[in-house]
């Protein structure tokens, strides 16, 4: 099947299209066609699958004549293979289409596009042979170091910390402070599910200029959302490839009078070109998501995507043990009112709308989290409360808590490091399970818009 | 078929690509190092001169498709014909290439971060020209319109 010692597996980094791949087919009566792939997909050791949306003329070649030669290029090496093919079948379903799917929405989803760019069909093509194209001796080769994926010790010892955490705060700070310092992954972030699984909110990052605590992601939205929303990873190695090509099409779509959804910003870190999501599910239900990025190309293996996975999973458990005890029934204790710090004041404006919660005029918080500031404000406006339960928080109807799955621990951590962030003159503590209290260091200014 | 601003574009240092087929029927995929409008309709491509089944190819059925595509903004077009000749190339082919993959290289290396140096990996030795009769043209831009022949509404 291949020439020498080149097999599909040295070809592993030619498949993750950060350099486009190019298909040759033929019509029966002898007319070439040449064109630019996406991507090409390793199926096994002997086949390669390609995604089929726009390829009307090879598909018309391959049904008279069921040959084609394809040319890949190392992204690191900038080797170039040639493989001769034969087609064997198209799928429209089964285990490789689903594979395909899942990098076509990702891609689709980078512009907006998931509603209108879908896969047709991948096509199955048998390797015959792979041959070397030979390269210029007069340009050398310089290695570029890759970062090697975790082990299996340092991804158990991860989990490991994750196990032990007895409250949601300790988990999130465990694991985004694990995948950098022990896994290796400089940027990465840390979102939960909200109540309704509709939407992800970034509870924590690492390694990102700006702050992204709050920040939040549609399922089904760009890489982060079509992972979710999937229930499976998602890696891509050619961010800025995908990208142009997505933008490509979607320029495409908008000319023949097709007007896909909203345009959405790529939330990534600058000049990213790799990118895994792994979805973070328990008991069948997604709670949340790990994403991880790194500046070079092709830079995440399957070893990098199975370690993140594992370490989904374990935070998924965590974070559905905890919440099942974020409350311990006992009433908060009714401390002494304080007095306000003298000297400082802070404006607290929210609109009931949806919550949106501004101190001194910027923006802080909105939904769930930012009605919970507002509701611990006015009681401590109203008699200098600062020590509440969750258990109260729940009965609040000023909170419009779903009846179920509430996720109250998670906004009220969200809203804790929101208020860090800030280093505002409001700040929340937890006092024990189920339990906190309400800092105030300045006289507090109320306006409901 | 070959437009003047179709054949600008194919000379504008786009990526470009040659396809060939057998006599037998199999494909063959090449790339092209540099591209020039020598007469109306008359393309000259730049060619690897190691690359012999492609060279077999063009001497024995004539046919080939020449596909361009922009780096930047991936507008993909291609042109099918029938080769005139396939000679060595001249000094001036060489140039044309050295032209070519400096600037072509350079696009790359400043869209998607490829070091010049490892891209020059790819560059041939020795070149032939390939001299075609352009008989078709077709847009091949990712999306629904690729496939639609140029000049036909889609």
């Amino acid at each position: 099947m291949t020439d020498g010692d080149v097999g599909l597996d040295a070809l592993r980094r030619c498949f993750e299209g950060a350099i486009p791949a190019v298909l040759a087919t033929a019509s029966a009566g002898g007319i070439p066609n040449i064109t630019y792939l996406s991507k090409a997909h390793a199926v096994d050791a002997q086949r390669v699958a390609l995604s089929n949306q726009f390829f009307s003329k090879t598909a018309r070649n391959l049904a008279e004549n069921p040959r084609a030669s394809l040319l890949l290029i190392d992204p690191t090496t900038h080797d170039e293979f040639r493989l001769d093919l034969a087609y064997e079948r198209t799928d429209r379903r089964g285990p490789v289409f689903e594979q395909l799917r899942a990098d076509i929405d990702a891609l689709a989803a980078l512009t907006g596009m998931q509603d209108v760019f879908r896969l047709r069909a991948a096509d199955i093509y048998r390797v015959l042979h792979v041959g070397r194209v030979p390269a210029n001796p007069s340009s050398a080769w310089v290695p570029i170091p890759e970062s090697p994926p975790p082990s299996l010790a340092q991804v158990a010892e991860l989990c490991a910390r994750i196990g032990r955490c007895t409250d949601l705060d300790a988990l999130v700070e465990a694991t985004v402070d694990g995948l950098d310092r022990l896994l290796g992954y400089r940027h990465v972030l840390l979102l939960l599910a909200d109540e309704q699984a509709r939407r992800l909110y970034t509870m924590a990052s690492r390694g990102f200029d700006a702050e992204h605590v709050g920040a939040e992601v549609a399922l089904g939205d760009g890489i982060i959302g079509v992972a979710a929303e999937r229930g499976t990873p998602v890696r891509i190695g050619n961010l800025k490839q995908a990208t142009k090509y997505s933008a490509t099409v979607r320029r495409s779509f908008v000319a023949t009078g097709v007007e896909p959804g909203r345009e959405l910003p790529v939330p990534t870190l600058p000049d990213a070109d790799s990118r895994i999501v792994a979805p973070a599910v328990a008991a069948g239900e997604l709670v949340g998501a790990l994403v991880a990025d790194r500046v070079e190309a092709v830079a995440f293996g399957d070893a990098d995507e199975a370690a993140l996975a594992v370490v989904a999973g374990s935070l998924a458990g965590a974070l559905v043990a905890l919440r099942s005890l974020d409350d311990d029934g006992a009433p908060a204790p009714r401390a002494a009112a304080t007095a306000p710090a003298a000297g400082t004041a802070v404006h607290v404006r929210h609109f009931a709308v949806d919550g949106s919660t501004f101190l001194d005029g910027d923006y802080l918080i909105k939904g769930v989290a930012g009605r919970i500031l507002w509701s611990l404000l006015r009681q401590h406006a109203a008699d200098g409360r600062t020590d509440f339960t969750n258990r109260e928080l729940r009965l609040d109807p000023t909170l419009e808590l779903p009846g179920y799955k509430d996720n109250l621990e998670s906004r009220l951590i969200l809203l804790k490091r929101r208020l860090d962030e800030r280093e505002a003159a409001i700040r929340l503590t937890r006092t024990g399970r189920g339990r906190f209290r309400l800092d105030v260091a300045a006289t507090v200014q109320l306006e409901l818009a | 078929m070959l437009s003047e601003e179709l054949g600008t574009f194919l000379e504008s240092g786009c990526g470009l690509l040659v396809g060939s087929v057998s006599p037998d029927g199999a494909p063959h995929a090449a790339r092209g190092w540099a591209a020039r409008v020598v007469d109306a309709g008359v393309l000259r491509v730049v060619v690897s001169a190691a690359d012999d089944v492609l060279l077999d190819n063009l001497a024995a059925t004539g046919a080939v498709a020449i596909t361009g595509a922009d780096v930047q903004t991936l507008r993909s077009s291609q042109v099918k014909g029938r080769v005139r000749s396939v000679v060595t190339a001249t000094e001036t082919d060489v140039a044309l290439v050295e032209a070519y993959c400096d600037g072509f290289f350079r696009r790359i290396h400043e869209l998607d971060g490829n070091p010049i140096e490892q891209l020059r990996r790819l560059v041939p030795t020795a070149f032939s020209a390939v001299e075609l009769d352009v008989l078709e043209g077709f847009d091949q831009t990712p999306g629904p319109g690729a496939g639609v022949a140029l000049g036909r509404p889609q």
